[in-house]
């Protein structure tokens, strides 16, 4: 009781008059059972108790540490006589008339040291793992385990009263009991989680192979289109020559116009996911298709070169994708503003070798390829300094791969990787 | 000189265009009388590896479409198989810019040129124009100037690029790794130092790190012990090298500065 009434004082949510017409109900009611009757007075408190946390249903953690207070300080009281019995007789004080006010003083003030350091600990939890105490699941299984625990300790308490058992006994049963408990809950708490990380796995499995699907679908959509752009370049072209040999003006300006709109559209619409399908790599294509979903909103002309089919190049899957963005990312930024800027990646196979190619058009030349690559170095313009000498600092102790880089006409850097 | 005719081939499916390349290609080698023929125009890609096989040594000019459907071999492959029986050839890729794969190409094949057929008529007949004359005018150059090589190798494959525009070679930050300057180019590629000043006899080691082209210097600090380049990138020169180097310069009349 007095555990809730403190819980009230510190939670501003408990400040309600229900709540607190049910504390005054309850005090008055228990107080009038223990005179009559003292038996199971115990018991009676907790259910009490337990009603009231009925109040604060939606706080969970509330209820946790409700719970865990009324449990700590049942547990203090009887650690608390033990101690301060232990250090009467270690003082070798007897037990007289005013020393019996001083053992009640020193027991309780154990008691509440040891409370005391209960409540800073679950501070320090509560802080240390917000995450856990905000979790729901989590809540609920510890506080269904204090509720089982402290239920169980009432029923042992009142068997224990009502037979005549002593309390060294109802201590080794409550010990072997929590124990119990305790590896029970345990085990569920290990079963439970394997549980849920089975069935998120099992999900993000799900998820993946639904979105390879898609696309492996959205590439094979993009093939058929591929092969129609082709024939219908080619009517295009056919056609342009039978016209060419007509004398026909009027027809000749229109075809002219028909076969540079239709030119634009088609690379400028499906460009992006030209021979995306070749590169078999994941992680490899994803940051591709990111990269260049980014300069396309950029306005920046993107191209994706691969001849063959490309597995997995002999390099480790972080460093590509850490070199890779970078120098996509400082293409894009090179390019961004530029008129008719554009990107180009190729991946170039060699019977024992891969080679990536990353391309952007220049604005203006770069005399000295060598101070691009030192760290702090950036070229005013080109935006290239910035990442290469991570990317350097990257490649230099692989020891199959080696680099590249031209600014002749346009801007290159090659990765060579050698398939070990 | 193997012959005295520069061969022209054209590889195309679409028998339009085939016929329209035919048409620029003999019109502008008889109005300019050059001495070169177009040998073979066709829509079969194994077509004109058959003629290459039957005939070894020939150096030709190639117009080569990109995808020929239907067909066992693609521009690509086609290219590297010329390449292989024709040391010199010069490729040109004639395609519609969404099959034209430029970086591709470029670092393969070192193509003469890229016509993109989706530019219009009159474009592509120019550019095919120009091709003509700058593979004929390299055709007969060729003999007169054989132009020294410089050749790096990177998983099996071996890289060609001339030797003017080789600047120099250091030792990289990694064991084993090498870095080749050239003009506008920087090369990273696995080797030794000591390998590669005896494997290149025309690289003049001026320092323990430093392998240089010497006809690519324009200046020597001897009191600075630096070598100067065009671009502005110096090398370090040992004073035990320093005395070679001047003797080099001086004997092969480079225009070197030395102060």
């Amino acid at each position: 009781m007095l555990v809730f009434v403190l819980q009230i004082l510190i939670n501003q949510e408990l400040r309600k008059r229900a709540v607190y017409g049910t504390v005054v109900l309850m005090a008055v009611l228990l107080t009038a059972g223990y005179m009559l009757y003292d038996d199971y007075s115990d018991i009676a408190t907790f259910i009490v108790n337990l009603g009231l946390l009925g109040f604060v249903r939606d706080k969970k953690f509330f209820i946790v540490t409700s719970l865990t207070a009324t449990l700590a300080y049942i547990l203090f009281s009887f650690f608390g006589n033990y101690a301060t019995e232990t250090i009467f007789d270690i003082f070798h004080v007897g037990l007289g008339a005013w020393s019996g006010w001083l053992f009640e003083i020193v027991g309780e003030i154990v008691v509440t040291a040891c409370m005391l350091a209960v409540a800073i600990s679950f501070q320090l939890l509560h802080k240390r793992h917000a995450k856990q105490f905000s979790d729901d699941v989590t809540l609920n299984v510890i506080t269904s385990a204090l509720v089982v625990a402290a239920i169980a300790y009432f029923a042992v308490a009142a068997a224990a009263d009502n037979y005549n058992i002593g309390h060294g006994f109802l201590g080794i049963l409550m010990i072997i009991l929590i124990a119990v408990l305790l590896i029970n809950g345990g085990t569920f708490i290990y079963l439970f989680y394997s549980y849920t990380m089975r069935v998120q796995a099992h999900r993000q499995a799900l998820e993946r192979h639904q979105y390879d699907i898609y696309v492996k679908n959205l590439e094979n959509s993009y093939q058929n289109l591929r092969k129609f752009r082709h024939d219908y370049q080619n009517i295009l072209l056919s056609l342009g020559e039978y016209i060419h040999d007509a004398d026909d003006p009027a027809l000749k300006q229109y075809f002219a116009e028909v076969v540079d709109r239709s030119g634009k559209s088609l690379t400028r619409d499906f460009g992006h996911f030209d021979n995306l399908e070749r590169i078999k790599d994941k992680s490899l294509k994803a940051i591709i298709q990111d990269k260049f979903s980014v300069a396309r909103q950029a306005g920046v002309q993107v191209r994706l070169e691969a001849n063959d089919d490309i597995v997995t190049p002999a390099i480790d899957q972080v460093t590509l994708a850490r070199v890779s963005g970078i120098l996509l990312d400082n293409a894009i930024e090179a390019v961004t503003g530029q008129t008719g800027g554009e990107i180009a990646v190729a991946v170039v196979k060699y019977p024992q070798m891969v080679e990536l190619i990353f391309a952007n058009s220049l604005a203006g030349s770069i005399d000295r390829l060598d101070e691009l690559m030192v760290a702090g170095h950036t070229s005013k313009g080109a935006g290239h300094g910035q990442g290469l000498a991570t990317v350097r600092e990257l490649l230099d102790p692989i020891q199959n791969v080696t680099y590249e880089l031209s600014a002749h006409e346009r801007f290159e850097f090659i990765i060579s990787i050698e398939s070990e | 000189m193997k012959s005295t005719l520069l061969k022209t081939f054209v590889v195309e499916d679409d028998p339009e265009q085939l016929a329209t390349l035919k048409q620029i290609i003999s019109n502008h080698i008889m109005i300019n009388a050059f001495d070169m023929a177009l040998t073979l125009a066709t829509s079969q890609a194994q077509a004109l590896l058959d003629y290459l096989d039957a005939h070894p040594d020939v150096e030709g000019l190639y117009f080569l479409d990109i995808e020929y459907t239907g067909q066992a071999l693609n521009g690509l492959e086609l290219a590297t198989k010329i390449r292989e029986r024709d040391v010199n050839a010069k490729i040109v890729f004639v395609s519609t810019h969404s099959e034209m794969a430029f970086l591709t190409f470029e670092r393969r094949i070192e193509p003469l040129d890229f016509v993109v057929k989706d530019l219009g008529q009159d474009t592509v007949k120019a550019k095919v124009e120009k091709d003509i004359r700058v593979a004929y005018e390299r055709y007969t150059k060729q003999g007169v100037a054989n132009k020294a090589m410089f050749s790096y190798s990177k998983g099996g494959q071996l890289f060609n690029i001339p030797l003017d525009q080789v600047l120099f070679i250091e030792t990289g930050a990694a064991r084993n790794k090498l870095v080749l300057h050239l003009k506008d180019r920087i090369i990273q590629y696995n080797g030794k130092i000591s390998d590669e000043t005896v494997a290149h006899p025309e690289l003049f080691r001026v320092h323990k790190s430093f392998l240089v082209n010497p006809s690519s210097l324009v200046r020597v600090d001897k009191q600075a012990q630096l070598g100067y380049f065009e671009n502005g990138e110096t090398v370090d020169i040992a004073v035990r090298k320093m005395h070679d180097l001047a003797t080099l310069i001086k004997q092969s009349q480079l225009s070197v500065r030395v102060d």
